[in-house]
This record gives structure tokens, C-alpha cells and sequence, in this order.
């Protein structure tokens, strides 16, 4: 089947089979190496990539209903504010993820970060339990979060204000 | 999974037309379960299948002082991002322990309702509350109680044919509302269970009670719970014992696995002891 879609911004279009994953479709056909297929039922979160502006993993997404969707995965993602607040915030708070997951952690937290500017932190340990990987310090998670958020409400005051 | 064709309705009624002519068809809600790799994954052969993510007449929540109405294909964000209060709590914490938050950004209520290899999480408190779904095939529509899906082994017995298009949730107030899953809370395992028990009281005695386990099969006696009911409470010791003694025949009798048996039994005590601390406190 065709699939027409908007990928990180831009008009894209491929050939797929309906039962094709999003994850493999990223990896195969656009060469976007940053969801990775790992477990392939939506409990490692590794896949993760926005869908329609959800956090999803990509594991579970039929290609089918990619159809006239808008995707971001991580490859997109770095190209925004968001992702330098999240980036920045992390550094700061000595809390770099590993390059396997740090895609799928920054994605999530931006999903959290959306929903609630300041959240507490049994909100981000809750929410960063949707990704797996033995890199994490829970409470490096939290300080990394609890940073860039600070960062970016800071960025959202001047932007308001300038 | 092998799929040969797929049809996306955008409409109910274009849904209805497709199962028409496909009665075989597999129909996906968010496919989180149909899409995920377990060890009893899904048949690996052709399939068409119906993919119902589009419709948005069925992602509705409405509310009256009665019960509360749930649209088949609202995914579990959206009701647990509804404000507290809005659907009862015990079925808020359920949801809240199903997969992780992305998982739930897809996984619906009615897909989580219409899996038909065993219970998900959402069946068994639904069941206890009396939810009523509404199943709809061609024009014709009709609305059955949770507890009638359970085949007369305990397993499930999902109408095949038709679109499960509405949730209704009776909004009766609660004393006791316990929601336990048992096995790991964030996987979808084929292997959890879940233990349910909602009571009411009135003026110190129980009026109702409801205790649903859902492993491999649903175990639920209403002659019990029956019995139950019109205890003073707190209940009393010999009450108790009484009660998970019946349980204990019950489950002899239902031949569940001795592991299952003691591990419900074990909530069944558990239930009753925090019923009389609530009534206590």
C-alpha cells in the first residue's frame, strides 16, 4: 500500500505492507535510526516517536494508520527548542541518558513537559517508566526534567515577553 | 500478523457496511493488542481487517447523574486525562496501571473489552459495576451487561459480527473499591490476573458486594456474595472464615490451578479485612 504522510515536517511517501510497523518503516525506508525496534510490544518504549502530537510507540503503530498522520521522531525532534531545553536541562543536571534510549526518554519527557509544565516527581518517574534501559538513574531523571523545565518555562517567559 | 486487506471507515455506519460484507474480518481499535508479539500472538494468516481508529463518533464521554458513557474507541489518555471525579475512581486506578503512558495514548476501552483470548485489566471491574455495552450490527443495536460475556466456563464470549460501539458505567457510590493486578502491572502478559472487590453498606451492614478474579477464566459466585450480604459489619471472624471457606469449595469446584486458588483466596481475606478497617475507621 502507499503511504502519504507528514514526517518531521515534511510531505513523505512510501511503499509499505498494511501490517507493517511504524518503527520498521522509520528504520527501513527512511533510514531514521533513532526508534528502535526492540521489543515490539510497546514495553521498552525505545521506539517511541510522536503521532499526531501523542507519544506512541512506533512498535504498535500499523502502517496503515500512518495514512495522512504527522510523525516526529527524535531525528525531528532535535531540530526544536523543546528538545534543546530537554537537552540542556539534562547536561546541567548530569543526566545525559545513553544514545540508545535518548531519543525515546527526551520524547517522553517532552510529552510530560506538554501536559504539565512543573511536574512532580513521582509524575516523571511514572512517566519515564515507559522507557527501559539500564542507563537511567531515577533521580538523575528527575533533576533532568525538573531542570529543563525551568529552562523552558524560562524560554516561554522571554518569548511572551519579548 | 498477515493482513491482505484493510479497510479504514471513517464513519460507524461505513464500519457496520464493511463488517456486512466481511463477516470474518478481524476489527482493530488501537492495536495494541493485536499488534503486539506475545507468546500467543495473533494467528499468522490472511486476514482483512477493519481498523476503526478513524470513526470519532465512537471517542464520546458524556456524563449523567446516573452512569457514565464512554465512546468505544476513547483510548485510555483520554480517560484518565479526564478530570477526577468524572468516572469512578476504582476504574481510574485499573486504567492507570495498564501499559505505560504511550501504550495508552493507543490502547481504547473497547479494545481493551474485546479481547477475546482472556480478560483485560478493564473487564473485571466493569463486570463488578454492572457496565452495560452496546453492540451494533447492520441497523440493529443492543445493549448487554458485561457479566454475560463470561461463557458458562468463565471464559470470555465476545459477540462475533458486530461493532461494540458504547460503555456505559453505572455511577453507584462505592464503599470498597479494590482493583489488584497480579503479575507484572506495565506488561501485557497473558499471564495476570486481576482481583476486584466493590462493596456497599447501609446503616452498619452490607448491602452489597461483588468479588470478581479473572485468570485464565472469570470466578465470580453470586450465591456468596448473596450470602454475604445484610452482614453487620464489621464482619466477624467466623464470617470471614465462612465466607473464603465457600470461596475455597467454589474454586474445588470452578478446577482452577491450587496457585490461583490461594493467591484469591488470600484477596478474598484481604478484602474483607480492609471492608471492616474502613468501617472502623
Amino acid at each position: 500500500m502507499k503511504l502519504d504522510f507528514i514526517l518531521n515536517g515534511e510531505d513523505v511517501s512510501c511503499q509499505a505492507e498494511a501490517g507493517d510497523r511504524l518503527a520498521y518503516i522509520l528504520r527501513e525506508r527512511f533510514s531514521l535510526l533513532g526508534a528502535k525496534e526492540d521489543c515490539r510490544s510497546g514495553h521498552c518504549g525505545l521506539c517511541m516517536v510522536s503521532l499526531n502530537g501523542r507519544a506512541v510507540p512506533s512498535c504498535l503503530v500499523p502502517a496503515f494508520r500512518v495514512r495522512g498522520a504527522e510523525v516526529v521522531t527524535i531525528e525531528g525532534f532535535e531540530l526544536t527548542d523543546d528538545y534543546a531545553d530537554l537537552r540542556d536541562g539534562f547536561r546541567k543536571a548530569g543526566a545525559e541518558p545513553c544514545e540508545f534510549c535518548r531519543g525515546a526518554v527526551f520524547l517522553s519527557a517532552a510529552a510530560l513537559l506538554d501536559e504539565r509544565p512543573r511536574p512532580e516527581a513521582t509524575e516523571i518517574l511514572e512517566h519515564l517508566s515507559a522507557v527501559f534501559c539500564r542507563c537511567h538513574d531515577p533521580s538523575a531523571l528527575v533533576r533532568g526534567v525538573q531542570t529543563a523545565a525551568e529552562l523552558r518555562a524560562r524560554r516561554m517567559y522571554f518569548r511572551a515577553n519579548r | 500478523m498477515r493482513i491482505d486487506e484493510v479497510i479504514v471507515p471513517a464513519t460507524l455506519s461505513e464500519a457496520l457496511s464493511a463488517l456486512k460484507r466481511n463477516p470474518d474480518a478481524v476489527l482493530c481499535a488501537g492495536g495494541t493488542e493485536l499488534f503486539s508479539e506475545g507468546p500467543a500472538g495473533p494467528a499468522d494468516r490472511n486476514r482483512t481487517l477493519i481498523s476503526l481508529h478513524g470513526i470519532q463518533e465512537l471517542r464520546h464521554v458524556s456524563r449523567t447523574d446516573l452512569y457514565v458513557e464512554v465512546g468505544s474507541m476513547t483510548t485510555l489518555a483520554e480517560l484518565l486525562a479526564l478530570k477526577e471525579g468524572f468516572v469512578p475512581e476504582t476504574l481510574r486506578s485499573v486504567v492507570n496501571r495498564i501499559g505505560t503512558f504511550a501504550v495508552r495514548n493507543l490502547a481504547t476501552l473497547g479494545g481493551n473489552l474485546s479481547v477475546t483470548d482472556r480478560f483485560r485489566d478493564c473487564f473485571p471491574i466493569l463486570a463488578c459495576m454492572d457496565a452495560l455495552a452496546e453492540y451494533r450490527q447492520g441497523t440493529a443495536s443492543r445493549w448487554v451487561n458485561l457479566n454475560r460475556l463470561i461463557g458458562p466456563r468463565g471464559t470470555p464470549e465476545m459477540p462475533r459480527g458486530e461493532i461494540l460501539t458504547r460503555i456505559r458505567i453505572p455511577l453507584g457510590g462505592w464503599d470498597l473499591g479494590i482493583a489488584h493486578k497480579l503479575g507484572f502491572p506495565r506488561i501485557n502478559s497473558r499471564k495476570s490476573s486481576l482481583f476486584v472487590a466493590l462493596a456497599r453498606t447501609d446503616k452498619r451492614a452490607l448491602s452489597d458486594i461483588r468479588i470478581l478474579y479473572a485468570c485464565d477464566r472469570a470466578l465470580r459466585s453470586r450465591e456468596i456474595e448473596s450470602s454475604l450480604a445484610g452482614k453487620k459489619i464489621p464482619l466477624l471472624p467466623r464470617d470471614i472464615e465462612s465466607a473464603v471457606g465457600a470461596y475455597a469449595d467454589y474454586c474445588s469446584h470452578a478446577g482452577i490451578r491450587e496457585s490461583s486458588a490461594a493467591r484469591f483466596l488470600t484477596l478474598v481475606r484481604r478484602a474483607f479485612n480492609q471492608l471492616n478497617e474502613g468501617v472502623t475507621a
